[in-house]
Formats: structure tokens, sequence, C-alpha cells
């Protein structure tokens, strides 16, 4: 077939725009308005949902699923982290890792390894990427920013102190012009803070701090701000949530609410200023950090159109806010809880004093990891149901005066718990449906989508694909190790994937091709 | 640092001490720094017998399954402390039995070795391992350690002592 020149031009000249614009990275735009290929932060997008458009793989399908590919990163160390997929090319990380993978064959195009540094290596939940720059913090507490075409870093910042006790283990939240981290540190002394810095420089432009400096009278430090927050875009909030107070199972050195720990706070990304705070656990004495992924929801709250905000917290509780105001519309718990005296006016949760820690032990539900932990859970916006890998569990807390007001100060000891993925109404707190995962607990974050899916795992390692509507498995495939990432999804190829990923290994999941 | 004036002895002593006191706190683990502290059996000392003993045969419905001077006789022997606390709350090396029914209706029973929402798996009385998908069989556990699960929730922290200074009666 013969085409007219001015046509073959125009289609080059298609092409080759397409090909500059793909190379733009993780624009604001992107970042607001993710495309179907692309998962451009942590969450995927602002709102912390999780819960994809795609509908190529169905309820009817999804028994076909098979593997695309696999990522082996042949070291031992599991994947904690979201991969983010920007023009073709996925990012995660372990640890001082980061890999730069293609997307569409699963090979590695290049490889990050930051030298050995101090602090905890706990875990690493992935970069923050703003245009062709990621974001990358290490157990040492530095924020490095490098150049994603090839891994090469472009600065290196001190966001604390290593020798205070404080390290680095989230992926950053890019918002505007303001790439935002949080800290994390057990020690006593040492105050939570999230700071913002500039994406092009790496200096500091603001800092909120949790908790006021050690020594404050009757106030606490800690409240540490490991997880990504999320964002609103029209109301200009970032929402983040705080860690625990320290000493951690002591609370006489720290009577009151010991603010702003456990708590969710809502902040003007700009400034730093604190527009409300909400306090899930008021003086805490069982490490219940309140750093759960905060989930923004626009929808109807007993026939009333609100902007809300919801969380599954560690300490029981399932809690609806109303994001403008930080007012509570709804507090639940989602599993057994017997830590509490009842739910005050505000909405918080009033801690039982004989259910504090103590010399001859307390039996307490849930155990010290929480109803649920850092693994993200979703919001299926198609059936309005909040959905978690829930632990129910119950533990004994013990504090004696001779283990002191410092550091832990006290023991606790798991005795039992089970995971189970719940569906929770968002309106009343009641569950839907439940899908048992196993003892123990089932380490899987949870992802839905618009076609009625819910991807999850257990606790044997099974991925799992579940009917959103009533949590019955349509699909399964072992993955060998402990899951204990969140599972992500994008389309490329006019192919639908799915990231869980298991052990030290990406897994990704497709329809065959046709 | 300025120099110490101490003789060479009383250098080697003082670095001695000093190594001492590092290898205990090291062995203490986590404890011997601001980690998680530890639980000694005279802290869990703070229960009744008596009541601890009604308990057991009471509204704890232990006696159905246990027995003082049955599985139980010599248990505080076993295990102390926290250890026994533990076991008590819940015996997390129960073994479970179960019963696994085929389509052609034999049943073939062992102890469970596996069991997820797809596969069960039992060893038989040699010890030999035999798995099915669930979907092909029924199955019927014997899940003895469940009962405690039941407990938790009905539990006092005073139900819990007083048991405690029941069970190390039966040394």
């Amino acid at each position: 077939m013969n085409l007219p020149k001015r046509a073959i031009l125009f289609a080059l000249s298609v092409v080759a725009f397409h090909s500059i614009a793909a190379a733009q990275g993780a624009s604001q735009q992107l970042l607001l308005h993710p495309t179907a290929d692309s998962w451009p932060g942590y969450h995927g997008d602002y709102s912390g949902r999780r819960h994809s458009a795609l509908t190529q793989i169905t309820p009817e399908n999804v028994k076909n699923l098979t593997l695309a590919w696999a990522f082996q990163t042949n070291q031992s160390i599991e994947i904690k982290s979201s991969p983010l997929l920007v023009d073709g090319i996925l990012y995660f990380t372990v640890p001082e890792n980061i890999w730069a993978v293609d997307a569409r064959s699963g090979h590695e195009i290049w490889h990050y390894r930051h030298p050995r540094s101090k602090g905890e290596h706990i875990g690493h939940r992935g970069v923050a990427m703003y245009r062709n720059y990621l974001y990358f913090v290490t157990p040492d507490a530095h924020l490095l920013s490098l150049n994603s075409k090839d891994g090469t870093v472009r600065w290196n910042v001190q966001v604390a102190d290593v020798n205070k006790g404080y390290w680095t283990s989230m992926a950053p939240l890019v918002v505007g012009k303001h790439v935002l981290v949080g800290v994390s540190g057990d020690f006593d002394n040492i105050s939570g803070y999230i700071r913002a810095v500039d994406p092009e420089t790496g200096e500091t432009q603001w800092q909120w701090n949790s908790t006021p400096p050690a020594g404050t009278p009757k106030q606490t430090t800690g409240g540490m701000t490991w997880m990504t927050g999320t964002y609103d875009p029209e109301l200009n909030l970032v929402y983040w949530g705080t860690g625990n107070p320290t000493p951690v199972l002591n609370g006489s050195t720290r009577p009151g609410d010991d603010l702003y720990t456990c708590s969710i706070v809502a902040l003007n990304p700009d400034t730093g200023k604190l527009a409300w705070a909400f306090q899930v656990s008021p003086h805490d004495t069982h490490d219940w950090d309140a750093v759960e992924t905060p989930v923004l929801v626009d929808g109807d709250f007993h026939g009333e159109p609100k902007k809300m905000l919801m969380q599954s917290s560690r300490n029981g509780y399932f809690f609806v806010l109303d994001r403008t105001s930080g007012k509570s519309l709804l507090t639940v718990p989602y599993g057994p809880v017997n830590w509490t005296l009842g739910i005050d006016k505000e909405g918080r949760p009033i801690p039982n004093p004989a259910k504090e820690p103590a010399p001859d032990g307390r039996l307490i539900a849930p155990d010290e990891g929480g109803l649920t932990n850092y693994r993200s859970p979703s919001f299926d916006t198609k059936n309005g149901l909040f959905i978690v890998d829930a632990h129910p569990s119950w533990s004994v807390y013990f504090a004696k005066p001779a283990d002191g007001t410092y550091g832990w100060a006290g023991a606790d000891y798991d005795v039992w718990g089970k995971g189970v993925i719940e569906a929770i109404d968002y309106q009343t707190g009641k569950i839907r449906w439940s899908h048992e995962v196993g003892p123990g607990g089932s380490g899987s974050g949870v992802l839905t989508t618009d076609s009625g899916l819910t991807f999850t795992g257990d606790a044997f390692g099974n991925f799992l694909a579940l009917d959103s509507t009533n949590g019955k498995t349509l699909w399964h495939a072992g993955s060998g190790s402990y899951i204990a990432s969140s599972p992500t999804t994008y389309e490329l190829d006019g192919r639908q994937h799915v990231i869980m990923s298991s052990g030290g290994v990406l897994f990704v999941w497709a329809l065959p091709e046709m | 640092m300025p120099p110490f004036d101490r003789s060479d002895q009383q250098i080697a002593s003082l670095v001695a001490f000093i190594h001492t006191q590092q290898r205990s706190a090291a062995a203490m683990g986590p404890r011997g720094t601001g980690g998680r502290k530890g639980v000694d059996p005279s802290d869990l000392q703070t229960g009744n017998v008596e009541k601890g003993r009604r308990y057991f045969e009471g509204a704890g419905g232990c006696s159905s399954c246990h027995s003082p001077s049955g599985d139980l006789a010599g248990v505080a022997s076993r295990y102390k402390g926290l250890e026994l606390e533990e076991q008590m709350l819940y015996p997390r090396h129960a073994k479970s039995k179960v019963t696994v029914t085929l389509a052609s209706g034999q049943e073939i029973a062992g102890t469970l070795a596996y069991l997820d929402e797809f596969t069960v798996g039992l060893t038989n009385a040699s010890g030999v391992y035999q798995s099915w998908r669930t979907r092909d069989v029924k199955y019927k556990l014997d899940a003895p350690a469940e009962a405690h699960v039941e407990l938790f929730s009905k539990y006092t922290d005073d139900d819990v002592h007083d048991l405690m200074a029941y069970l190390q009666t039966l040394r």
C-alpha cells in the first residue's frame, strides 16, 4: 500500500512525540492521574485505596491466570516493597538495594547496591519517583536521589541521626515539589517527624514533629512516621499515621494522651502546618503504631456525601473520619479486642488501666504485631468494602519496676494468632465476608479491581484471587515462601499484569497471550 | 581520653571487668539493653491455688480433656514459669489428628501434617506422609488445642493467675 507522504510524516511525528512523552518519568500529572500503564508511587495513586480500574482479568477468566515472568533477587531478604512502574520499567527494593527491571521481559536493567550502613535493616517499602529521579532511604537514615535511567546517585542527604537510634525504611511521598520522608526508631528521647525535602537539591523545606523535644515535662517522645501517607489534591492535605510513645510498655513517666503518638494527622504539604489530628490510641502501652494506610474515600456515609479517611488500625479498631475536619464518623473493632473501656465521645478508644502491662502479666487482644500491620488494605469502590488482612490474636504483656522506664520497659509474648481477610462494610463496620488464611498471619496486603477481584495471599505463601462480593477463591498459585508485600497491577501491551512477591522473588501474572 | 594512672595489673582487671559486663549484657540478649525484658517465675505467683483448682474443674472446662493425675501429672516439673503459662494458654506443640474420607468411602486416619485451603496431609502410624487435594476428599479434624483458643475471650486475668497457681502444684 502506498500511503501519502504527509500521512507517513504525521504518523512518524506521532510516534516520535509518544517516545519523547514516554520518557517524562513521574510527572506531577502522572502522580495525580496515574495511567493504566503506570504505578508511580507506593500506593499506586494518592488515595491509598489500592483499587484498580483495570478489568481485563475478571472473576470468569482469572482461573486462566498464568506466570508472565518472575524476577529473582537471588538473595534471602524478603521483598516488602511495592514496585513502581513508569515508562515500562519497574523499580523495587530491599534494604540497600534498588532493582530496575524491564516490565515486559522481567530482565534486569540496573541494580543499585548501597554500601552496608549502620541502622536497622528490618525492611524497605520502595522508592518514590519525581520526573526522572528516584528517591531512596537507607538504614542509616539518609535520603538519596538517583537517576532513574542508570541508578547513578545525584545527591545524598542525612534525614535523621542513626547514632541516636533512628533508621528509615519507607517509600517517600512526592507531592508537588516536595519529597516527604518519615522516620523510624525505637529508642527513648527521640521524636518522630515528617520532613519535606526539595526534589532537585535535597534541601530541607520543612519538618513537622509528632512529639515535643525530650525533656518536655509530662510529654513523651516517639511517634515515628514509618509508613507512606496519602494525599488529597483538592483539600491540599497530606494524611499520615504516627507510631507509639516511649518508653513502650510503661506509661507511668508519660501520663496523659501522649500527643501526637498513635495518631492520624493532616498536614499542609507546602508548609508542614498541622490542620488536624485524631488520636487512634490515647496513652498507648502496647506498641500499637497507627501508621497503617490512611485510605481516602469519597462516598455516602449514612445518606450524606462525605470525604472520608479510613484506617484499619493496629490496635484492633476500624476508624472512619471526615478528612476535612478529622472528626470521627465511626469507630468499631474489626476483630477481638479486650483492652478498652469503650469509645469516648470523640470516637477514640478509652484504654482500660487494668489492661496495661503488669508485673504478673495481662492477657491482651490483639498481640503486639496488631490486628493488622504494614501490609496495605484495599477499598473496593464498586462494592463499598474495606478489605484488610486481619490478624485476630492474643498475647500476654508484662511490665514491672525492675524493667525500668526506658526502652521497651517490659516484655510481651504472642500466644496465638491467625490470618483472616475481612471485607468490612465501611458504613457500619459489619464484616460482610471473611476468608481464613491460616495460622500465624497472612502477611500479604490486598489489591482490588473494578472487575470484582481481590488479590491477596495466605499464610502458606499461596497467592489468591478472591471474588470481591463473597471472598470465594477463584484462583491460587503456591509461591514457595512467605508473602510480605502488597499486590500491584498495571496494563502493558494491552495485557493486564498483577505483581505479587514472595520471599526474594517478584511473580508477575497475566492471562495467556493470544 | 586522659591516661589512667594505674598499674598494668589494675588496668588489665578493669578491662576484664568491662568485657565481662559486656558479655553478660549480650548474653541477656535484647533484655540487657533497651529491648524486651524478661519474666521471672517469681513474677507469676499472684494467683490462688484453690480458685485455680475450682476454675480447672468448673468454668474453665479443663477437666473435660485434662487430669491432674493423668496427662498433667508432673506438668510443673516439665515446664516452669513463663513457659508453663504459655503452654497453659495455648499448647503450640499439641498435634491434631485428622481422618480423611476418600470418594470411595475409605477412611484414613493419622496425625495432621499439613493443612491449607487446597491440600490436607497426614502422617500415618508409621510416620509416612500422604496428602490429598481438599476438593477430592472430606476430612474431619480433632484439634485439642483449639479448646484453648475458645477460652481467650472468657478468661479474666485473675483466672489466668489462679490457674497458674494451681498448675504449679502439679509437680
